[in-house]
């Protein structure tokens, strides 16, 4: 190819003679001249496309829900970290190997290919006019080559993301090996190929004219391969499908931009969004009802009951599927799937919506009418409203809603009832979604509002009511067990250092009574100075909050709070996690502010400040079960691996679900108390700990104690395996006290 | 003031129930304290040979108001009468039974006789001329004692609480006609339960198995005694959960809360979510090899034994008593 005479550009000196080795760089828009004016008309129309529909979308977002209790706006440095972390460094994406990639891949890769258009915008209105090209040398060489790496980062990412939809077919890409779906996925995926594969095309017929002239271009590695594919071209061929090409990529990529709104790619808006306005309350922080004497209704029984922030939720969700994969719920073969709870609750807002915006629209204009709006705003809605209606036309009809109970059509009974509370969900979820605070509302306005729930739960809020614990033993055998321990309580002597916050199973419940008298024999043996409260002790009414009965909760709470403050009590101590959680997280909000301890916390501190030794072995191969009111709620993972790992002998064989990947008991949630149907879900955690091989399974809470030692008996295990708590272990591993020999069984 | 201590007996298929019993030994102990005489209120239709079964636990006067408008029960019909009873003769006591029908009842006889009544009593006693009735209040956690300021003085008695006692009386009978009136209801059908099993709800003894009976086809041991005793079967969770019993037998927090006079537990470890289910069973026989069992806390009478020894022999001893 000899030179060829190119029409001079318009003015600039960008010209290809302008460039040589050392002096390496590009001529934007070669070939591709006079098409400039009509990309900024295209990109302005794009634009507009988009920015309406992100109007849509917020009429939608701010048509439905009320307000949120919590400030989404506020303590804006802590924000945008959160943003930047996660959506910028995309943190909780990357927690999944593969899917984490395959994003990375995409999302990265488009934001180098954005920047290299805006570099490349820059260099030509900018820096070249003004004379500073900085697009150029050795630059240039780094930045084409970064510019097809990313392109190929891009498309590697989408055919990752191809074959996992579409091939490999993950469970949680569906419900119950049903996938979910829609064209809207395959269109998006698609239109990313598109922009990268014509963009390496484009820029292989570019190279196949001009390689002579620019051998550098070899930098531009992927474009310069396919151009030496493109041997036999002749220039003409090339030019005219460069030019072709040109104005596909350029639709294409325009058209990504105008879709964004209207489909899937909308989670590039709302998700972000999401991690900035992410609750910056202590971790499963549950708002509690404020006004009994004066609200009309409690709990959400209709999706205006809903805060527009939980609504919101559902519109940065990307269908992941994450959530499901963990659920105890729905590994178990229940209804319930955090995923498709949220996009149920999306599908009924979207469907909800039009009659919502049309009422707002209706306020908004009567509020006009009487003077009280600006005359601006009643030009630019009128304006704005005859736009909607014209486009309402030509847009997909939407049915008109049918008056669905949200409990009941929308969400069915046993989806709402099967939740443990856990939060697997919520600390896995890419897209800083809170699930647990929707059911526990739910679940208000059945109990509170339609007393519509569980025989089970009514004996078990009866009893919390009579007796202070669920199932109804006497309140005034509360401090029954410590009875020979020596253990004063605070009416004796309140000049103690801790309160020993028992709990119902720790004073009731025969196996829990035994937890409760090791730790409190530790603790002497450590010389703490605690007491106890024991008939003056109440219930922590956590189980009667997460079933939806909250008037109960508070009624429970403050009694509680009353009671301690009155003795001056400062520091806690419980051995049950959902306790720690209840007195620690919730009970500020009525006034109670402790510095509340778990167990655990405090035996690792005496273990490590070496004022409890540990001498004898207890069990050679022990699993520990994160709790997920320990772990998950209350980030305690390692303190009782680090206790188990003083006792002597002892090793400790992880569990795969661990940590925060830990997979319930089954009780939390209220569950405890009902009745479960199908595979029990403390079966199959039993059965994930018993395949470990360990000989005990170490716990850190009363329910799980129970779930665990009912695990091993469903599985004919219980004489060869054991659950124990930690304080026990502890006490046994102390070798303080002689195992009692078991008594003679007389032979009659 | 009224004299006379009177009591409506409860009939059902031809035949007294146990409570009327109850309520004659009831209201002879407190007419002899009073000096007064029982009258028994017996409502049916064919009912006047019953009557003297009355007079055997004490009563001095049976009215008989025997009216086919009167089978089956039906509110209006039978408190009208027993209405029209009382009013005629002015009783100082009216005792009722707190049964199903007991309460049914006297909840309208205490609108059409104006006076105050003490609800599910588990004692009464005379004080100063009047009556005091104990009750449970707050689901059990306390009991409360009750004085009527109104005449006649009414009171319902929790069954299988008052002791029945012999004491043969006159008991004679007299034949009331009362005008009924224009019935207001009428019974179009009785559905009875055709199960025939005794539901572990309403059952007075109530004999459960838990994992300790390793397997379904063993329950036919408890059945069998269950059969002599007139119990119901009922089982733990374990015993459910394995599929050895339906769901409906399940006593536990989450299954059927029950109180029966006997709960005879074989084979249950005793956890406290099955301890929520019967704990307030009058009496409670534990049967389980496991010494260390939670059962024997709460026990009344606890044997440590293979429950496969002790109930067939318990069996055989209850064969011996029933003759």
């Amino acid at each position: 190819m000899g030179a060829v005479h190119r029409p001079p550009f318009h003015g600039g000196t960008m010209e290809l003679s302008h460039f040589s080795v050392g002096h390496e760089g590009r001529e934007v828009f070669w070939n591709a001249e006079h098409f400039e004016p009509f990309l900024f008309l295209f990109a302005f129309v794009a634009l507009v496309i988009f920015a309406y529909g992100i109007y849509r979308r917020w009429l939608m977002w701010a048509a439905i829900g009320k307000a949120e209790p919590e400030d989404r706006k506020d303590n804006v440095k802590v924000r945008i970290k959160n943003l930047l972390i996660n959506g910028l460094l995309q943190k909780k994406v990357l927690e999944d190997r593969f899917p984490g990639i395959m994003h990375a891949l995409i999302f990265f890769g488009f934001l180098l290919a954005f920047f290299g258009a805006a570099f490349d915008a820059s260099e030509f209105h900018i820096a070249e006019p003004l004379g500073f090209a900085f697009l150029t040398g050795k630059f240039y060489l780094f930045f084409s080559f970064l510019m097809d790496l990313a392109g190929l980062a891009i498309l590697i990412g989408v055919f990752m993301a191809l074959d996992r939809r579409y091939l490999s077919k993950p469970d949680r890409l569906g419900y119950r090996g049903k996938p979910d779906n829609t064209p809207d996925d395959a269109i998006a995926l698609l239109l990313i190929a598109g922009i990268v594969i014509t963009g390496f095309f484009i820029e292989a017929l570019r190279i196949s004219v001009t390689w002579k002239e620019t051998p550098w271009e070899i930098w531009s590695f992927v474009g310069w391969t396919l151009a030496s594919a493109m041997n036999g071209i002749s220039e003409p061929t090339a030019r005219a499908l460069h030019k072709g090409l040109w104005w596909v990529h350029t639709f294409i990529a325009l058209g990504f931009i105008a879709y964004i709104p209207f489909s899937r790619l909308l989670h590039i808006v709302t998700t972000p969004a999401n991690y900035f306005m992410a609750t910056l309350r202590p971790t499963g922080t549950i708002e509690p009802i404020r006004d009994f004497e004066n609200a009309e209704s409690f709990g959400v029984g209709s999706l205006e009951d809903f805060t527009w922030k939980q609504l919101f939720d559902s519109d940065a969700c990307t269908r992941c599927g994450r959530c499901q994969d963990g659920c105890p719920a729905y590994l178990t073969g229940k209804p319930l799937s955090p995923k498709k709870l949220i996009q149920d609750l999306k599908t009924y807002w979207i469907e909800k919506a039009p009659a919502a915006i049309a009422a707002k629209k209706e306020e908004l204009r009567a509020k006009i009418a009487q003077g009280t709006e600006k005359e601006k705003c009643q030009a630019a809605l009128a304006w704005l409203d005859k736009l909607d209606q014209t486009l309402d036309k030509y847009l997909p009809h939407r049915v008109e809603p049918v008056e669905k109970a949200l409990v009941g059509d929308v969400i069915n009974l046993d989806e709402l009832w099967a939740c443990t509370n856990c939060m697997y969900c919520m600390e896995n979820c890419s897209a800083s979604i809170e699930h647990v605070p929707k059911i526990i509302g739910m679940r208000q306005y059945k109990v509170l509002m339609e007393a519509d729930f569980a025989p089970e739960l009514q004996l078990t809020y009866r009893n919390m009511e009579n007796n202070s614990n669920p199932w109804g033993v006497g309140s005034h055998l509360r401090g029954e067990w410590a009875k020979d321990l020596g253990v004063k309580t605070l009416a004796e002597d309140p000049n103690v250092e801790y309160l020993f916050y028992v709990g119902c199973a720790g004073s009731f419940d025969d196996r829990g009574k035994k937890v409760s008298i090791a730790l409190a024999k530790i603790l002497q043996a450590a010389g703490v100075s605690f007491g106890i409260l024991g008939a003056e002790e109440g219930c922590c009414g956590d189980s009667a909050m997460r079933g939806g009965n909250e008037y109960l909760y508070q009624t429970l709470a403050q009694t509680n709070i009353e009671v301690m403050k009155g003795y001056g009590v400062k520091k806690i101590i419980t051995a049950c996690p959902h306790g720690y959680n209840a007195l620690k997280k919730d009970y500020p909000h009525f006034g109670g502010d402790f510095e509340v301890y778990h167990h655990t916390e405090i035996l690792a501190k005496l273990i490590a400040d070496r004022r409890i030794k540990l001498k004898k072995p207890v069990t050679e191969y022990a699993t520990y079960h994160d709790s997920c009111f320990l772990g998950r709620y209350n980030n305690i993972y390692y303190e009782p691996r680090r206790i188990l790992k003083e006792v002597p002998g002892l090793q400790i064989l992880e569990m795969e679900r661990n940590f925060r990947k830990s997979f319930c008991c089954g009780a939390g949630g209220a569950r405890m108390w009902m009745e479960e149907h199908g595979d029990r879900i403390n079966d199959a955690r039993a059965k994930q700990a018993i395949d470990t091989g360990a000989q005990t399974i170490a716990v850190a809470c009363p329910f799980c104690l129970t779930m665990m030692s009912d695990g091993l008996k469903t599985h004919g295990k219980e004489e060869t395996i054991v659950a124990l708590d930690i304080a026990e272990i502890v006490w046994k591993a102390m070798g303080l006290e002689e195992e009692k020999a078991p008594p003679e069984v007389c032979q009659t | 003031m009224g004299k006379g201590v009177f009591f409506v007996a409860e009939q059902r298929d031809g035949a007294l129930r146990k409570v009327s019993f109850e309520l004659a030994s009831t209201a002879r102990k407190l007419a002899d304290q009073l000096g007064e005489e029982v009258g028994a209120v017996l409502c049916g239709s064919g009912v006047e040979a019953m009557a003297a079964e009355l007079a055997k636990y004490g009563a001095d006067k049976v009215f008989v108001v025997d009216n086919p408008a009167l089978e089956p029960y039906t509110t209006g019909a039978h408190a009208e009468a027993v209405a029209q009873v009382v009013k005629q003769n002015n009783p100082s006591i009216l005792l009722c039974a707190a049964s199903a029908q007991g309460k049914d009842l006297s909840a309208a006889l205490v609108g059409k006789l104006a006076t105050g009544m003490a609800t599910d009593c588990t004692d009464l006693r005379i004080e100063n001329g009047r009556l005091v009735a104990i009750r449970p209040m707050y689901a059990g956690k306390c009991y409360g004692e009750v004085v009527v300021s109104t005449d006649p003085q009414m009171a319902s008695l929790r069954p299988n609480v008052f002791p029945v006692v012999e004491n043969a009386k006159a008991g004679a009978v007299l034949k009331v006609d009362v005008a009924l009136g224009e019935a207001k209801t009428k019974v179009v059908e009785v559905i009875k339960d055709v199960g025939g099993k005794i539901d572990v709800t309403e059952a007075n003894i109530v004999i459960s198995g838990g994992r300790g009976m390793k397997g379904p086809e063993n329950f036919v041991i408890l059945e069998e005694l269950a059969a002599l005793l007139g119990a119901a079967v009922g089982a733990s969770r374990a015993a459910v959960d394995a599929g050895w019993r339906p769901q409906s037998d399940q006593v536990g927090q989450t299954g059927k809360v029950v109180s029966p006079n006997l709960y005879i537990a074989c084979g249950i470890s005793g956890a406290i979510q099955h301890l929520a289910g019967m704990s307030s069973s009058k009496y409670i026989v534990a049967i389980n090899k496991d010494p260390e069992a939670p059962i024997f806390q709460k026990a009344d009478y606890g044997v440590v034994d293979d429950l496969f020894k002790v109930v067939p022999e318990m069996t055989k001893e209850v064969k011996k008593l029933l003759g």
